[in-house]
């Protein structure tokens, strides 16, 4: 089990290696100097130089990369080019608004979207699932910042249920805390949750077709029992891989939400930092998510293989 | 096993003379794209406790249907009409929540293939008990005794081993003993084999009958024996019922079905049994033609495009079953084989 999962890590190395790669060679993208494109066309020659020799900007790649790599290791990503923090200490302050609003939504989706398809597929094509479908088909075609949108305006501008925006962070007063992260959480759960629905009912109703559920039927055991005990975990891979794929989402990419809710998180920052061509930022961010990616991805295998003896035997 | 037995019957017992199990009139439509399908039509039997019944029939003759009905797992969108009688009990009309303390408890099954008929991510040992600690209220640790007991029951080596293990790491053989081990965990009345050995290899099938066989013997169960193969039964079995097109076509004693058969398939089948007392080069015949389409059956009897028997009245009804040598023979055929030709076979 540890050689497998040791095993798989070693497969994502490349992909985390490539990544960070192909963001120390932005800077080769940029026209002109990054000095130049950070500090403006008013700022003098000399001044740009002196900007682009202090973070090494002139360097050939391969040099960038190796003393970019040897700090990083080091857990030195460098300080950012517009106020001078180290990256470690902007990214810190960041990642807990961004797991947070993830995993909440990740868990809320699940939470919602499990006990749904077992309801809908004990009885398919009932007015349960009919009602379903016709809902989880509309709401697929919505983007997440829509919802957000109407939320914000139904129970935050109208009502003053939550607040409008801003953020409050949960050592301060938890209370507080979950009502700032209620509405993006809403929000991106609603997207994920039409496509868990869906797919973990499908692979239920395959599931249900199976001579294993027959036997657990003649045993004299109640449908609740046999779709909770039987029929759930070997339906359950699929929805556990997209659940995967939209953690790894979530961490990398709820720019729009957190601009919209205001909320500091890493999407945030990310959108900050490329306004501000600020390399060491953006490198940072971008080794954070593909880090994420990596942990997600090496999770979704060893939770999968739980779910399944048969996947074991490696 | 004295274990096992005292926690045996539930439940009311039968008055004397009622059989264990009555089906009558028992029908199955199947709505599907073309037309309701007639899955099952009029079927009737009896099977008295202790007794074993063999079900025969070509595949697609409705074997798996009947015993699915009688187990209350028919497709969902069939409609079931007839009546399932098991010790005195009306079964088709009882309520979901009270039929349950029917099947598992005292009715159970064995599927054909042990590869599906075993779920595939719990333990053999989750499996083996969750219905006695279901049904039987049993404590984890007295039900994992109740496990390591049925795998001793069904020749398992190391059943303590195999409780941890799961059903892909065990062979076919081991895989179907342990769901027979699972049919009989909460001590049944009455057993269902739906082709419970077709899908294991020669050696393993004869084991595993034997097996049942003598489990039936020590445990005083009822049971059906299903296959397509009328050899597979022979020689297991009290009575025999031949089932053709969804319907019965003969039933009787294994004694009178093999010597005084009257209905012209079940003479076909019988051909097509390997016999050693064949000569030798007589090759098993198989039967020309096709098992009717159930969707668009054709009015009369439904062997009657294959039988060599056939004339013309026999397209018009479908024959109603006529009594034969005892009480509790029947066939249902208008041109019946001839009593002295069928005993000569
Ligand atoms: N779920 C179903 N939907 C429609 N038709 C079915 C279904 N199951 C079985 N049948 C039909 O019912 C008939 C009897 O099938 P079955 O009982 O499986 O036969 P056997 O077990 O004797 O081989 C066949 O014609 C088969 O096509
Ligand atoms: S009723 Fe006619 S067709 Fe049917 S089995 Fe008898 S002889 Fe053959
Ligand atoms: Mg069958």
């Amino acid at each position: 089990m540890t050689r497998a999962l040791a095993h798989k890590l070693l497969q994502l190395l490349p992909v985390l290696v490539l990544v960070t790669v192909a963001t120390t060679a932005l800077v080769d993208l940029m026209p002109g100097s990054p000095g130049r494109a950070i500090l403006g066309p008013d700022a003098s020659p000399e001044a740009v130089a002196a900007l682009d020799a202090q973070h090494g900007f002139d360097d050939p790649l391969p040099q960038r990369y190796l003393s970019w790599l040897g700090h990083a290791l080091t857990g030195d990503l460098g300080s950012s080019v517009s106020n001078r923090q180290p990256v470690t200490d902007l990214i810190g302050e960041r990642l807990p608004v961004t797991f947070e609003i993830a995993l909440l939504a990740l868990l809320l989706s699940v939470a919602v979207a499990v006990p749904l398809a077992l309801w809908v597929a004990a009885r398919p094509g009932g007015l349960a699932d009919r009602v379903v479908s016709a809902l989880t088909s509309a709401t697929l075609s919505i983007p997440s910042f829509a919802v957000a949108l109407v939320l914000a305006y139904l129970l935050a501008v109208n009502t003053h249920v939550f607040p409008v925006s801003g953020w409050v962070p949960f050592e301060d007063s938890p209370a507080d805390n979950l009502r700032h992260v209620a509405l993006p959480v809403f929000s991106l759960a609603l997207a994920e949750i039409p496509i868990f629905v869906r797919i973990l009912r499908g692979d239920l109703l395959t599931v249900l077709r199976q001579d294993f559920i027959l036997t657990a039927r003649t045993k004299g055991f109640s449908t609740p029992h046999v779709l909770l005990r039987h029929a759930l975990r070997p339906a359950s891979p699929s929805l556990v891989t997209l659940a995967g794929l939209a953690a790894g989402r979530l961490i990398g990419g709820t720019v729009i939400i957190e601009s919209l809710f205001a909320l500091p998180g890493l999407g945030n920052l990310a959108t900050q930092a490329i306004y501000g061509k600020d390399l060491p930022v953006i490198q940072g961010v971008v080794l954070v998510v593909a880090l994420s990616y990596v942990a997600v991805n090496a999770l979704v295998d060893l939770l999968n293989s739980a779910i399944d003896p048969r996947t074991r035997t490696a | 096993m004295a274990a096992l037995a005292d926690t045996a019957v539930v439940g009311a017992s039968a008055p004397p003379g009622e059989p264990l199990l009555r089906v009558s009139g028992l029908t199955v439509d199947i709505p599907t794209p073309r037309g309701p399908l007639r899955a099952l039509d009029d079927v009737s039997f009896e099977l008295a406790p202790h007794r074993t019944l063999g079900l025969v029939g070509e595949s697609g003759s409705g074997k798996s249907m009947l015993v699915r009905t009688i187990m209350g797992i028919s497709p969902a969108r069939s409609t079931v009409t007839g009546s399932v009688r098991f010790d005195g009990v009306e079964l088709t009309s009882l309520p979901r929540r009270a039929a349950r303390s029917y099947w598992g408890r005292r009715i159970a099954m064995v599927f054909q293939d042990p590869t599906t008929s075993l779920n595939p991510v719990l333990t053999v040992g989750r499996q083996l008990t969750e219905a006695t600690r279901a049904h039987l209220g049993l404590g984890r640790a007295r039900a994992t005794e109740r496990a390591v007991e049925l795998l001793d029951l069904v020749s398992i080596p190391e059943p303590r081993r195999r409780l941890r293990q799961y059903p892909h790491e065990l062979s076919g053989g081991m895989r179907q003993r342990v769901t027979i081990a699972m049919a009989l965990a909460c001590d049944p009345d009455l057993l269902i084999a739906d082709e419970a050995t077709t899908a294991l290899d020669v050696t393993v099938q004869k084991q595993i009958l034997d097996l049942i066989a003598g489990i039936q013997r020590e445990r005083g169960l009822a049971l059906i024996l299903v296959s397509h193969d009328l050899g597979v039964v022979a020689g297991r079995t009290d009575d025999i019922a031949v089932l053709y097109g969804g319907r019965v076509a003969e039933r009787a004693s294994t004694r009178v079905l093999f010597a005084g058969h009257r209905h012209p398939y079940s003479q076909a089948l019988l051909a097509a049994v390997p016999r050693l007392d064949r000569p030798a080069g007589a090759a098993p015949r198989t039967i020309p033609g096709t098992p009717p389409d159930l969707v668009l059956a054709p009015p009369g009897c439904r062997f009657a495009p294959r039988c060599p028997s056939a004339e013309d009245d026999c397209h018009r009804a479908a024959p109603a079953p006529r009594p034969g040598a005892d009480p509790t023979h029947a066939y249902a055929c208008l041109h019946p084989i001839p009593t002295t030709k069928a005993e000569r076979r």
